[in-house]
């Protein structure tokens, strides 16, 4: 349907407040991070243009791609967990197992509470010799359990295993949407054909629900690569750098180390992986759109 | 009807007018750090408003120290949001660059109109003189670092007698090993602190260096980092390396409680204050901290130990509490006026009487001190005069020299990094600095 111009133009009122917000919030900082990569900085001295050598020295710097491989290892493993979690609560959910409705509230309160209050707390959960974990972990007979956030070999583990709690409530109730639109019809004509609750999810449930899937892996892709609370609140980035993630690190070289353009850099190379994802996860909503007109 | 709306305008310009104070006030914003230099301010802020009606004070106090006040600042400084006068760490961090951006107003005047020059130790004076001659904060309190505070009913029950020597500090390494293994033998975990904020590590190592090298290559490792300095000593020779290698070896000695590097400071404190440690690592502000958070806890305090025979244990002291007036205040006389009034003998009591932060003034009389200081403060003030003190490396070098050295510290504890590899690190980036490319 063509709109006459006048209807345009009030379209494109409409439009503008979102257009402006973008503009001065998104658009505006990223073309001066972009810009600000480009030169050395304290932060309140005078800016001096180094060209390409913050770039160079992100190349060379053993952290940055420290803190890249433990992005990865946190994204690959904090999505599966949320999204294969989630799966299977939805399923549970929609199954109407027995509470129910309890394990739906349940599940999702904890997606609800910040992610710095989700990392205290869990800080103190974890304390080696103070905390319940341990505490439960000695009377069930473990005489030596795991220093957790104190022990570079647990740290982003226990980070990692935080962050499912928190956040497979998210994929569930998406996940659970979708498996309550699939035709009741469908499930009748499986259930006369005699198939049992595996056949069932893997032949009809999970096929008709695998778009909305694909969409929010690559979501929680996007969101885990991002990550900074949840890391600065339980082991800002230790002990040491084994925890580390880009986030931690652009705030360290920017606000710690007092270099704003390195800082730059980072946030620089951080969009030029996150980005790729996002058209990723446009194109697929489009997909999706398609194949449901 | 023109009548009756030009006699509701005089009347409501009267009124306007009338309810105007004749003299306006000044109100000046000061921004500090929590805890007792917040209490500290709040307290001499209200003297001063009762003596000066004319100007009013609002302290603006930060959510965090370390986390939020230290990196946010020099940014807040530069931004029309600044305020008119501030608390701030003088050392060669971030101050520096303040100093570097023209963003802080010179006190010269102030220190000669006020005696500073005379009341203040020459030391801090130094400390205090920019590289371009001008004083641009003064002094207002000390600390000194890192004291141990030891729970007296766990050394009792373990039977371990707290140090008697001058320096009040376990006269060897191996008897100091005697002392965690009595500790550990009777269920508790000897030094609790936060490690997770590497700062508190690297006040650990700041002891040991004092104890192992001598004082004229630490003065060397304060600034090998400038622009153009031949170094003496660098950070991959043997003076700095052999503490890398003691600060492991207390940790393989179990020397700091379990988990310890996973824990922030509040948290490191908790093991002590509910007596499952025996010993608690802080600075003397500690005291204030303890006071509060466990009043009925007997507790001392001691030194690490002697390392090296031929050095003794001094205290690290910290003059870098600084009071600075932001450059393109409105308010400069008013500014001046209330710092005149906090480096007073008067507010610098009263502070003292609030808190546990030592006065930073030399002429404050010794028999108020004794009055008014909590009485372990007084101790350690009367043993700081007998065995004198340092500087704690981490005060004098760049922000990026000292941040990184605690990560490095934490990886070197957690066996991800070698004490050798601290060192080639920590070169690289001296390095840096001293070729100017920052």
């Amino acid at each position: 349907m063509r709109l006459g111009r006048g209807k345009k133009g009030v379209g494109y009122l409409f439009v503008l407040p979102a257009f402006l917000f973008m503009a001065v919030f998104i658009v505006y900082p990223l073309v001066e991070s972009l810009i600000l990569s480009f030169y050395s900085w304290t932060g309140i001295s005078v800016k001096t243009f180094v060209g390409l050598e913050n770039f160079r020295n992100l190349l060379r710097d053993r952290v940055f791609w420290l803190a890249l491989q433990n992005n990865l290892v946190f994204t690959v493993l904090s999505t599966a967990g949320t999204v294969i979690l989630g799966f299977f609560l939805a399923l549970a959910v929609e199954r109407r197992i027995r509470g129910w409705w309890f394990y739906k509230v349940v599940y999702f309160l904890p997606v609800m509470v910040s992610m710095t209050v989700v990392g205290l707390l869990w800080g103190r959960l974890l304390d080696p010799t103070l905390g319940p974990i341990n505490f439960i972990l000695r009377k069930l007979g473990i005489s030596s359990p795991p220093f957790w956030l104190g022990d570079p070999r647990t740290s982003l583990l226990s980070i990692i295993g935080v962050t499912i709690w928190q956040y497979a409530g998210f994929p569930m109730i998406i996940l659970l949407a979708a498996m309550e639109n699939i035709p009741l019809e469908i499930h009748d004509a499986a259930t006369i054909d005699g198939v049992n609750g595996w056949q069932r999810t893997w032949h009809i449930i999970f096929p008709l629900v695998k778009p909305v899937f694909l969409m929010i892996t690559v979501l929680q892709i996007i969101f885990s690569f991002k990550v900074f609370d949840i890391v600065w609140a339980m082991t800002q980035g230790g002990p040491g750098d084994s925890s580390i993630v880009l986030g931690v690190y652009l705030y360290k070289a920017a606000f710690r180390y007092t270099r704003f353009g390195y800082g730059a850099a980072i946030a620089v190379a951080m969009f030029l992986i996150i980005f790729p994802l996002s058209l990723l996860y446009i194109r697929l909503t489009r997909l999706k759109e398609v194949v449901e007109e | 009807m023109k009548k009756v709306g030009l006699i509701t305008a005089v009347c409501l310009l009267v009124v306007l007018l009338l309810s105007l104070p004749i003299t306006a006030k000044t109100t000046i914003r000061v921004t500090c750090i929590p805890g007792p230099t917040a209490e500290r301010l709040q307290a001499q802020a209200k003297v001063f408003m009762e003596k000066n009606p004319d100007i009013d004070v609002v302290i603006d106090v930060a959510g965090g120290a370390e986390e939020v006040y230290k990196p946010n600042f020099p940014v807040i400084a530069a931004s029309p949001d600044r305020p008119d006068m501030a608390w701030y760490w003088v050392d060669g961090r971030q101050y520096q660059d303040l100093v570097a951006a023209g963003l802080l107003e010179p006190l010269d005047d102030l220190y000669e109109s006020e005696g500073w020059n005379k009341a203040l130790p020459q030391s801090t004076l130094e400390k205090y003189t920019s590289p371009d001659g001008h004083k641009y904060a003064v002094n207002v309190t000390v600390v000194w670092y890192p004291q141990v505070y030891y729970n007296k009913k766990i050394f009792q029950e373990a039977g371990i007698v707290p140090p008697q020597t001058p320096y009040v500090a376990y006269a060897s390494n191996q008897e100091w090993y005697d002392v965690i293994g009595k500790i550990r033998s009777a269920g508790y975990e000897p030094v609790s602190y936060g490690g997770k904020e590497g700062w508190i590590i690297g006040h650990t190592h700041d002891a040991l260096l004092q104890r192992m090298v001598p004082q004229e290559l630490l003065n060397d490792f304060y600034n090998n980092w400038r622009p153009g300095w031949e170094p003496k000593v660098r950070y991959t020779d043997e003076a700095w390396l052999q503490v890398d290698r003691m600060l492991l070896e207390w940790k393989e000695k179990g020397v700091f409680a379990e988990g310890f590097l996973g824990r922030s400071y509040p948290e490191g404190r908790m093991l002590f204050v509910q007596g499952k440690a025996a010993m608690y690592q802080d600075g003397s502000w500690g005291v204030g901290i303890l006071r509060n958070e466990a009043p009925n806890l007997d507790f001392g305090w001691m030194l690490y130990p002697k390392i090296k025979q031929e050095i003794d244990p001094k205290f690290l002291l910290y003059a870098g509490n600084g009071m600075m007036i932001l450059k393109g205040t409105k308010h400069l006389d008013a500014c001046k006026e209330f710092l005149k009034f906090i480096m007073s003998k008067e507010a610098q009591e009263l502070g003292f009487r609030v808190t546990t932060e030592f006065p930073s003034r030399l002429d404050i009389d010794t028999n108020l001190i004794k009055e008014i200081a909590d009485p372990l403060i007084y101790e350690m003030w009367l043993k700081l005069q007998e065995i004198g003190s340092s500087t704690g490396w981490d005060d004098p070098v760049p922000a990026e020299l000292a941040e990184r050295s605690f990560i490095l510290f934490q990886e070197m504890l957690s066996g991800m990094r070698t004490p050798e590899s601290v060192g080639q690190e920590l070169e690289a980036i001296a390095e840096r600095y001293r070729s100017g490319k920052k």
